[in-house]
């Protein structure tokens, strides 16, 4: 399936592209535009590389638009990359199939490269977006989500709370049932697809995947903004970070490492810290060398990420969880404990740098 | 730098095996045999409990011992550090490990004054007398031995501190007035503490302290005391960066074998070079000698791999691979007896899962072996080993 066309235009910005593309959707876009969101810790000349090294290309050159492509199937994915130096952030901008193309290609682009990951927006985010759009516009209808209980929730529920659950909800009364299972039945949303008449319809989920179905992209950019902020304070968090040898004293060589932080929502107690312990042994990390010291209430261990081949130490008191990089620390990795932590031992869990709104050029 | 002293486990494992023969053999069995069920769970729990005390005070002593070399690193453009606010820094961790008499943790020391203090950590389950009496053997030793240290220490610049948790202060200042003696002047208790996050900054909460109760000591006067006055201020000391030892040479074997196992499946994922469970005797060496913050532990980090392995095999929770059939560098070969297909996390799971289990199996198969010795020595008396009969020519 081939992704739309742009001719032979130069787009001097991220805006000027959006432009074209807000007013050209309903001539150009096969069915759905989608635009995956992701963060980075490269320059744009490393990210290539890195791409590259995924086996994808960048074929063509747009001025501020590149396009990229991959062979898939018995076609190519392909998208188009806007790269948003100052922020680490990139935008890829296609027409493809979601289940195919997106979720097959871009999406795995984004899990497996190095120094790469999407964007991730937690669901509290997604349920605060949801709010926004309601306020802001009376009319707005969510007409389609996905809402999850998961174990690491906060909030409450009036049936069965220590039940794991999903509910797939379809209906033009969205907005007013999202209230009505996240009370009945502690849910929050994953994704969720929000409709201002006249205005846009778009989706969103936690993968930081954007299809706008109809409507203007600065105003969907607008809504972006307020997605992006955790997971850019996360990568601020990670940035923060370092990983040194000191060479002290009489010839020791002593490793050393500024740690990121989440920060929780409440404080742990004991048994809280015990059952956290086991939420990770649970999980895909592996913790070895675990020490918890109740005196104290802090555990420590060092973790292994079997995805990144990677280790990182980790340290949770009663109210802060502490990520300590080694030797070859990776971004990626971060931010996947990071929604780890989110999802299993506390949702309401932020990053503790209070980065500034990451206002995006294209809105 | 010396090598490490053979532990008593491994003296009476290799006993036995220089020494096996039939009658050990069958005595041996016959002993595991007869032990009734009663009598093993006894000892498979008394030796569980010695294992979970020994592998926490191992991890605690990690934890203490890593907050007070932090506290006296030298980092450069930290400014906070009790090092820029004294001069007083980190030189060694056990200092005394060429002396089997002495004993202390953290050497501290300014070498261009002459001045030197000697940390002890009080031990979760020890008494402060014994510590106490640590600290004067090894304040006595540095005065007997001047530049034991390689700098020139001054006669009156010889101090200790006993590092404690803050609800053992007051006991460990009795101990040092009862038994401190002539040294007690010079004996100081330092407290560290976790303090709550959360209060008034994003650091990392942990404190030393310095705990003066005796009146001879606030009337203390000297060239110390300004490092008393700076830790008599409650100084945060983990200025929220950490320090990462994966282990210490005396830290607990199951440790060891978590680092160990964590840092063979990674190398093996990396270099692709042999199956996750594979590993050579070198490569442990290796990572070891790399993990030890001190240069020069070659032998040390040598003798604590044959500890190791020797430990592992008899447990079988590796066994030795005679021939090479993968391309991991060195030249003697073993594996972790744990199926090679399984992932890395299942493979650090199967291998870490049973083993206070493996290791209280392997303490009561050691004290068969003991018994066994002492019957086969009653019976024929002492016999010369096959290593003898092998080094003697005969």
């Amino acid at each position: 399936m081939e992704i739309f066309g742009v001719g032979d235009r130069t787009f001097e910005s991220r805006s000027s592209f959006h432009s074209y593309l807000s007013e050209n959707h309903d001539d150009i876009v096969q069915g759905n535009l989608y635009i995956c969101a992701g963060i980075t810790e490269h320059s744009e000349e490393e990210f290539i590389d890195v791409i590259e090294s995924e086996g994808w290309e960048r074929t063509e050159s747009f001025g501020h638009i590149d396009s990229i492509e991959t062979e898939y199937g018995d076609g190519a994915a392909k998208a188009y990359l806007s790269f948003d130096h100052d922020r680490g952030l990139f935008f890829l901008y296609t027409d493809q199939r979601k289940s195919e193309e997106i979720d097959k290609a871009l999406l795995k682009l984004l899990k497996n490269g190095d120094g790469l990951h999407y964007l991730y927006i937690g669901p509290r985010i997604i349920r605060d977006l949801c709010d926004g759009v309601r306020n802001e516009w009376e009319s707005s209808k969510v007409t389609t989500f996905i809402a999850k209980r998961t174990p690491g929730t906060e909030i409450g529920a009036r049936k069965r709370p220590d039940t794991n659950r999903t509910i797939n909800y379809y209906g033009d009364d969205g907005m007013e049932a999202l209230d009505e299972v996240e009370r009945e039945y502690g849910v929050l949303p994953h994704t969720v697809e929000l409709h201002i008449p006249a205005e846009l319809r778009f989706r969103v989920n936690k993968e930081g995947v954007f299809t706008l179905k109809q409507g203007s992209m600065s105003v969907l950019f607008g809504y972006m903004n307020s997605c992006i902020s955790q997971t850019f304070a996360m990568k601020e968090e990670y940035d923060e970070t370092d990983f040194k040898v000191l060479k002290v004293g009489n010839g020791y060589d002593v490793p050393e490492s500024k740690p990121a932080t989440i920060e929780l929502s409440h404080s742990l107690s004991t048994q809280e810290l015990k059952e956290a312990r086991e939420t990770i042994n649970n999980s895909d990390y592996t913790m070895l060398d675990v020490y918890l010291d109740e005196s104290s209430r802090t555990l420590s261990a060092k973790v292994f990420d079997s995805d990144e081949n990677l280790f990182f130490n980790l340290r949770i008191s009663s109210t802060k969880l502490r990520v300590f990089p080694r030797e070859e620390s990776e971004m990626e990795v971060f931010l996947r404990f990071f929604e780890f932590v989110q999802t299993e031992i506390d949702d309401k869990a932020e990053p503790q740098q209070n980065a500034e709104p990451a206002l995006l050029e294209g809105a | 730098m010396n090598g490490l002293p053979d532990p008593e486990w491994y003296e009476v494992l290799t006993d036995f095996n220089d020494n096996r023969n039939d009658f050990l053999e069958d005595r041996f069995e016959e002993i595991l045999e007869n032990k009734d069920d009663d009598e093993a769970d006894e000892l498979r729990e008394q030796f569980g409990t010695r294992y979970d005390n020994r592998r926490s005070a191992s991890q605690h002593r990690k934890n203490a011992l890593t907050t007070v070399m932090g506290a006296f690193l030298n980092r450069h453009g930290d400014n906070g550090s009790i090092y820029q606010q004294t001069g007083w820094e980190f030189r060694e961790l056990e200092p005394f490990e060429m002396d089997d008499e002495l004993e202390a943790d953290i050497l501290l020391a300014k070498p261009e004054e002459g001045k030197t203090l000697l940390v002890l950590l009080l031990p979760k389950r020890e008494s402060p007398d014994t510590v106490v009496q640590k600290s004067k053997e090894a304040v006595e030793g540095v005065e007997n031995n001047l530049s034991i240290f390689g700098y020139q220490t001054d006669r009156d610049e010889i101090h200790s501190a006993i590092v404690v948790n803050p609800s053992r202060d007051e006991e460990t200042n009795r101990a040092i007035d009862a038994e401190g003696g002539a040294y007690k002047q010079e004996i100081f208790v330092w407290r560290v503490f976790d303090v709550e996050d959360g209060s008034d900054d994003d650091q990392e909460r942990k404190k030393l302290d310095y705990y003066a109760d005796l009146d001879s000591q606030l009337q203390q006067t000297g060239p110390n005391m300004h490092l008393l006055d700076v830790l008599e201020d409650e100084v945060t000391i983990q200025r929220d960066r950490g320090i990462l030892p994966d282990f210490f040479i005396t830290s607990h074997h199951s440790i060891y074998l978590e680092h160990i196992v964590g840092h063979v499946v990674q190398r093996r994922e990396d270099k692709d070079d042999g199956p996750l469970t594979h590993f050579s005797r070198e490569e442990i060496v290796d990572y070891i000698e790399d993990t030890l913050f001190e240069r020069g532990v070659s032998e040390e980090a040598s003798d604590k791999t044959d500890h190791l392995l020797e430990r592992w095999e008899q447990m079988e929770a590796i066994t030795g691979i005679k021939d090479r059939r993968n391309d991991i560098d060195g030249t003697k070969f073993y594996r972790f007896t744990v199926n090679g297909k399984l992932s890395q996390d299942n493979v650090i799971e199967a291998v870490t899962d049973n083993y206070l289990e493996q290791t209280s199996e392997f303490y009561i198969e050691v004290e068969a072996m003991r018994e066994a010795l002492d019957d086969y020595r009653d019976e024929y008396g002492e016999q010369s080993t096959l290593r003898e009969l092998a080094s003697s020519g005969s």
